[in-house]
């Protein structure tokens, strides 16, 4: 009897133990990550590619029946929308006749000027898998990865507006996070006045712009579009219209249809490699 | 004997890692952009705690810190952090439910509940201090109130419908807290 007792004394203290064990592996992790970000996420990345797969036979059916009930509640609304959609055709038959006169206009005077364009950006497109699950960080990822040529930083649209920027490629997906998620900051430029503001995500649809000087300037309406600076960014994208707030504050309403977030396009932009950077500091200082 | 109870407490691993697995996978569902608003109770602890109570020698530590790992990383939240605390609080009811008996359903409200909010606390406490940027509090103290409210739901499923429940009378005996199940 007294033998059996000291046994189950010695099992629980080794159990003891390897729960402080299992703790402290965790804790250890977690500061592991905090310490080296970058490379604990790249980590993350790895490992959500080999995870995904697995997910996806409970997740593909689950995405196709939350689509039939979109479908079905489209459908109820078609009649409504389709007077809408009636009106908006009738002005922009207007505006299409007017677009093209100052296209045409814009072109000639582009060619008396002799101002190089931009060459045309190019993009991949990419179907959303899943988002982050968490209503803290509002986040996608991406079907296409590191295998496709996607680079970290990279701006991503969808068909009318930005939407957010790469970050974390992994071997077949990526992860995208959204012009909304509180981490956020995207400079960027308001049109027709031409003042440089910063979008500051704040987990809402409607993300704050933060402005130093001559408020007054800026128009509800106007419109809101990147600034290139930085060179993370490509410039003129258009992320959305100024509004302001019940406290007169300026926000922006995105252009980006968040309801329906299917396929993303990656836009390629040639950024500058921070480590490259780094090297010639060095280097330089050494010299000197 | 052994065998039979073998095959039982597999029985039970596999449904703890199906219904941790379903959960990760509603919340990956990409159609709640606009939708969020509506905040995720952390469901992931509300059914490990109602299966520790409920069936304390039935769940591996080794499980439920899998569980939690897989969750970090899928849902891109700090790694480690959250398991590391939570096991602490898991720990402390797993040996209650197994040295002081059954609970009652009132004391079991009280007793996750406030384990809960001193978690949550201490998360909140620990990322101040590393400095990692969290959600607005209103964000968390509205999730956590979400996931308070909606424990008695978590146990009815696991009581009606996974067939977690306390154990009867003389079941308890020969599963102590032992090396049987780490």
């Amino acid at each position: 009897m007294n033998e059996r007792k000291s046994k189950d004394e010695y099992g629980r203290t080794i159990r003891l133990i390897f729960i402080v064990s299992l703790v402290f592996f965790s804790l250890f992790s977690f500061i592991l990550w905090k310490i080296d970000n970058s490379r604990a996420e790249r980590v993350r990345m790895a490992a959500l590619d080999k995870l995904m797969p697995n997910f996806e036979w409970v997740l593909g059916p689950l995405r196709g029946l939350s689509s039939i009930s979109e479908g079905i509640g489209s459908y109820s609304n078609l009649v409504k929308e389709n007077r809408e959609l009636r009106l908006k055709l009738q002005k922009m038959r207007d505006w299409r006749e007017a677009a093209i006169r100052l296209e045409e206009e814009n072109s000639q005077l582009l060619d008396l000027n002799n101002v190089r364009v931009n060459p045309s950006l190019k993009y991949i497109t990419g179907l959303v898998l899943s988002d982050s699950g968490s209503s803290f960080r509002r986040s996608l990822l991406l079907n296409i990865g590191a295998f496709d040529g996607i680079n970290d930083g990279w701006a991503v649209v969808d068909s009318s507006g930005l939407v957010g920027r790469i970050f974390g490629v992994g071997e077949k997906l990526s992860r995208v996070v959204l012009i909304i998620d509180s981490s956020s900051r995207i400079p960027v430029k308001i049109e027709p006045s031409g003042k440089k503001a910063l979008l500051v995500g704040d987990n809402s649809l409607r993300p704050p712009i933060e402005i130093v000087e001559n408020k007054e300037m800026i128009r509800s309406g106007d419109r809101v579009v990147t600034s290139g600076d930085g060179n993370v960014f490509p410039s003129d994208v258009l992320v959305g219209h100024v509004i302001r707030d019940a406290d007169q504050r300026l926000r922006v309403k995105l252009v980006a249809n968040y309801g329906r977030l299917k396929f993303l396009k990656v836009i390629k932009t040639h950024t500058v490699d921070p480590s490259d950077v780094l090297g010639e500091v060095i280097t330089n200082t050494v010299t000197d | 004997m052994v065998n039979f109870q073998n095959i039982q407490s597999w029985i039970y691993y596999v449904k703890y890692l199906m219904i941790c697995f379903i959960i990760l996978s509603f919340q990956l569902l990409p159609m709640r952009i606009v939708y969020q608003e509506v905040l995720w109770p952390n469901l992931i602890y509300l059914v490990t705690v109602g299966w520790l109570i409920r069936k304390p020698s039935y769940l591996p530590v080794i499980l439920i810190l899998f569980v939690h790992i897989i969750s970090d990383i899928v849902l891109l939240k700090p790694l480690g952090l959250w398991p590391a605390l939570s096991l602490i609080g898991y720990e402390f009811l797993r040996w209650r439910s197994l040295s002081q008996g059954r609970l009652k359903l009132g004391q079991e409200l009280v007793l996750v509940n406030s384990i809960l909010i001193l978690l949550t606390f201490l998360q909140i406490g620990m990322e101040l201090i590393f400095k990692i940027e969290s959600p607005p509090m209103g964000m968390i103290f509205l999730q956590l109130a979400f996931t308070l409210l909606i424990y008695p739901i978590v146990i009815f499923v696991l009581h009606s419908i996974l067939k977690v429940r306390h154990f009867e009378g003389s079941e308890t005996v020969g599963r102590g807290m032992s090396m049987e199940n780490l």
